[in-house]
């Protein structure tokens, strides 16, 4: 159940596109795209953030939603597509951005059609993050730009002072007990903020489950939330209603962290790092 | 006195009309046979009269009357054989003809001796001693029948209704089961069975209510009412009659020409 | 009576082993804290992580499996000799995808955040609605057919109504949680839970525990139950409220659980000698023992992959009702 481990992150990333990706041409020599169609919540944002003025003619319906997109209000500037090759065919674009984990038959069938899409795998990394600002610039024919960014990141990266809050243990909790190992983007948050990530002391890597129990068990100096942040009711939210989950946040530091920071990596993933670093400093001012 | 008295009944299944205008009362000491073709109403008389089927007009059970009695309290006057006989779960016989003391019994109380001894009278009134730890559900439709009877007979009850409880029986345990019920007339109960065996009907009740279309037609001793004319205009049939030893004998011989 | 002593010994039996299943189910889960540490932790003044654990994650689990199961023994065995019908079960006739239908609206649409009552009593109703229109379907005296194509109707009904609603709440993770509602799981219920579940599991449990004197008459029919003084509307009456009350409580708390209190019954009833009225306390304990053993096991087969209730009990049961069908056809024929 990759949805379900992931949550909104993965379920935002399949509302888009295809899963066998072909050989990333290097895209170069190519004149600049003049209408790109973005079908998946973290193309979009980083076109969004990359794309001249005019280039980019529609992004998928997720970016203007406020719950997973950083950038819903500059969505609104764009055409909304739904992820389905027919209304895509229909704007005619000369290139479409898409990621590598959603259905393959509209990407192939976009292909067969004659339609160049470039597809981005999620990124787990802030060197993932700085590689695909730089094949987005590369594929929009914007490579100062993404540069441009790159080295913006960089700056706020360097801005938070790692260290101060050696061996502070952290714990990240989504809906449902899942909770991410190393080779995550939330991991390397975590290492950014100079926290050390309780999952990987379990020996997880990506999303795993983390029973109440043991979480109870561990006992994290921060105890990091995500996927509180939604206007309906879910089971998969009642864990942070349970009393002991009630109890250990009492007990850590809680943060809770909203996911539209960290479903997409991006420049401003680094508000992840900054929130977190916050926290960590407030759970030091006031030990348990 | 009378154990139960019907005043004008009737009754409707599914918006037809099944009994007209039924009256008639049954004392103690009286073995009533109620006969009629098929679909004459002998089912829904005697499930009206266990208040089982909506019907106008009265009944009085036992000098109260039917129609407000509790469940719990009926049960107590008068006991029921119903022609249904599935038996749903593979109970033993003992604790099947048990069943029948359910209504003496007070709230989560066990079998006492009283009842103990009810069950074991009423298993031997039937001949049903010898299947005592047997399961109900593997009985012959026979022996089935004389544990369904005896389950009522051990209510106790001052009368009995019995939805042709002979039917399916073997000519020894049909005239036995007759035999019994005319026993408990005589000691001081009513008993009403309805029955499509003339012979035996004839043979063993003290009076028989014959009736046609929902309408009681004839209502007397077995003489005055298995007669050549009731037989021929209701059953459609001719019949033999004689006497063995001093009791009518009827045997239905041929159909009848159409008049 | 020799049924008597093999029926009380049968019951002891049934008590030993829920005992110690219940004691079971608080010692495993993935904190492996040892047997004394764990118990003294449950009685203690105990705070500390252990304690927690104990108290507020494997006690409410434990009661739970302990209170469900014993409401689908119970259940189960009330509807099979309410309706006279070995195949009759909470889940099988529908009541149970109602219920879940019932707690889907009431949690979905925010409802039960406002009014936590509204979570039981919106199962509890929609399992009466199940019951009464399979009731009114298959007829008084419904065919083992009947009854069971109108429960399929109710339960594909209800369960499509609540892909729905799941479908529709504009929450993502709805529509992942057809599962817990369609296959029923225990894992990190709260005391909250237990507290909401139980009142309306007494009532229901009170209902249908007083009505083993009618059951029992129930075995030759209607018509004789009702001319032994059994007052038939009042046993429908505490039958439907009372399994629609329990069966609702326990589905609203932990999805729908299948097969329980089909099993159940069918294996525990040669041992009461056929009668409901013994099968009734039976079942409820030989329940509790399956539910708190199937949530032992899918702790235990695989502990990272929370496996649902209703699988586990599924496989077991789901032949089980093959085998039924079939030797209820051989009858017929």
């Amino acid at each position: 159940m990759p949805v379900a481990r992931k949550g909104r992150s993965l379920f935002a990333l399949m509302a888009a596109v295809p899963a066998f990706a072909h050989p990333v041409l290097p895209a170069t020599a190519a004149p600049a795209p003049r209408r790109v169609v973005s079908m998946n919540l973290c193309t979009d944002q980083m076109a969004m953030l990359v794309a001249a003025p005019g280039q980019l003619h529609s992004v998928s319906f997720l970016a203007a939603d406020p719950v997973s997109s950083v950038m819903a209000p500059q969505a609104g500037r764009y055409a909304v597509n739904h992820g389905q090759a027919e209304e895509i065919f229909l704007m005619q674009p000369d290139l479409v951005l898409a990621g590598t984990y959603t259905t393959g038959a509209t990407v192939d069938l976009l292909r067969r059609l004659g339609i160049r899409v470039e597809q981005f795998a999620p990124e787990n990394s802030f060197d993932d993050i700085r590689a695909s600002l730089r094949r987005m610039g590369d594929v929009l024919g914007q490579p100062q730009r993404a540069e441009q960014l790159i080295a913006d990141l960089d700056g706020r990266l360097a801005a938070v002072k790692v260290g101060d809050h050696a061996d502070m243990t952290a714990a990240i909790y989504y809906a449902n007990n899942y909770t991410s190992g190393s080779g995550t983007l939330i991991d390397d948050v975590m290492t950014k903020a100079g926290l050390v990530n309780i999952a990987t002391k379990f020996g997880f890597a990506g999303l795993e489950r983390l029973p109440l129990e043991l979480l109870v068990l561990s006992d994290p100096d921060l105890l990091v939330t995500a996927d509180r942040d939604y206007s309906a009711p879910a089971l998969a939210q009642q864990g942070f209603e349970h009393p002991a989950f009630r109890a250990q946040a009492a007990l850590s530091g809680a943060v809770d962290l909203a996911s539209r920071y960290t479903i997409c990596g991006a420049p401003f993933t680094v508000e992840a790092v900054r929130l977190l670093w916050q926290g960590a400093d407030a759970r030091k001012a006031a030990p348990k | 006195m009378t154990l139960l008295s019907v005043a004008h009944l009737s009754a409707a299944l599914g918006g037809r009309p099944v009994l007209h205008d039924i009256s008639f009362a049954v004392g103690p000491g009286e073995l009533v046979g109620l006969i009629g073709p098929n679909g004459a109403g002998k089912s829904t008389l005697l499930r009206a009269v266990m208040g089982l089927t909506p019907a106008t007009g009265g009944i009085v059970l036992d000098g109260e009357d039917g129609r407000v009695l509790t469940a719990a309290r009926r049960a107590l006057k008068v006991a029921f054989v119903a022609q249904n006989r599935d038996v749903a779960w593979a109970m033993s016989v003992e604790a099947l003809v048990a069943l029948g003391r359910l209504p003496h019994l007070p709230r989560l109380s066990p079998l006492r001796a009283a009842d103990r001894a009810a069950v074991d009278a009423a298993m031997r009134m039937m001949d049903i001693e010898a299947y005592r730890e047997r399961q109900a559900t593997a009985l012959s439709g026979g022996e089935l029948a004389r544990v369904l009877a005896a389950r009522a007979l051990a209510q106790e009850t001052p009368l009995l209704l019995a939805d042709e409880p002979a039917a399916g029986l073997d000519p020894a345990h049909q005239i036995s089961l007759m035999r019994t019920f005319r026993s408990l007339a005589e000691q001081g109960r009513s008993v009403v069975v309805s029955t499509h065996d003339l012979a035996l009907a004839a043979r063993s009740c003290t009076r028989l209510i014959l009736l046609d279309r929902g309408r009681v037609v004839a209502d007397g001793t077995p003489e005055a009412v298995v007669t050549a004319d009731n037989l021929q205009s209701v059953y459609r049939v001719r019949a033999y009659f004689g006497e063995v030893e001093g009791r009518m004998i009827v045997l239905p011989l041929d159909l009848s020409e159409r008049t | 009576m020799r049924d008597a002593r093999r029926y009380h010994m049968a019951l002891g039996l049934l008590c030993a082993a829920t005992l110690i299943l219940f004691c079971l189910s608080l010692l495993v889960g993935p904190a492996g804290i040892g047997f004394f540490d764990s118990l003294s932790a449950l009685f203690s003044e105990r705070r500390d992580a252990i304690a927690l654990i104990m108290r507020e994650i494997r006690l409410p689990r434990a009661l739970l499996g302990l209170m469900v199961g014993g409401t689908l023994g119970l259940s189960g065995a009330v509807l099979q000799g309410y309706l006279r019908n070995p195949l009759a079960e909470p889940a099988l006739i529908g009541v149970s995808a109602s219920a879940s239908l019932g707690a889907v609206l009431a949690i979905y649409t925010g409802l039960s955040t406002v009014f936590p009552l509204a979570l039981p009593l919106a199962a509890l109703a929609a399992s009466v609605v199940a019951v009464v229109v399979v009731q009114a379907m298959a007829g008084r005296r419904g065919s083992v057919l009947t009854l069971i194509l109108a429960g399929v109707a109710v339960s594909s009904f209800a369960g499509a109504m609540t892909s729905l609603a799941l479908n529709l709440s504009p929450n993502p993770f709805a529509a992942l949680e057809i599962m817990f509602w369609m296959l029923g799981s225990l894992t990190d219920r709260s005391m909250t839970h237990v507290w909401l579940a139980l009142p309306f599991m007494l009532a229901g449990w009170a209902a249908l525990l007083t009505l083993g004197r009618a059951l029992d008459a129930l075995t030759l029919g209607g018509d004789t139950a009702a001319s032994l003084g059994i007052d038939m509307r009042r046993v429908q009456f505490l039958a439907v409220f009372g399994t629609a009350a329990s069966v609702g409580a326990a589905t609203a708390v932990t999805g729908a659980i299948g097969f329980v209190g089909l099993v159940v019954p069918h294996l525990l009833r040669p041992l009461t000698g056929g009668r409901p009225s013994r099968l009734l306390p039976a079942s409820a304990l030989g329940g509790a023992s399956v539910v708190l053993a199937a949530d032992i096991l899918v702790r235990v087969v695989a502990p990272e992959r929370d496996l649902k209730l209703g699988v586990l009990t599924a496989i077991v049961g789901a032949p089980f009702f093959l085998w039924l069908v079939w030797r209820e056809r051989r009858k017929v024929a």
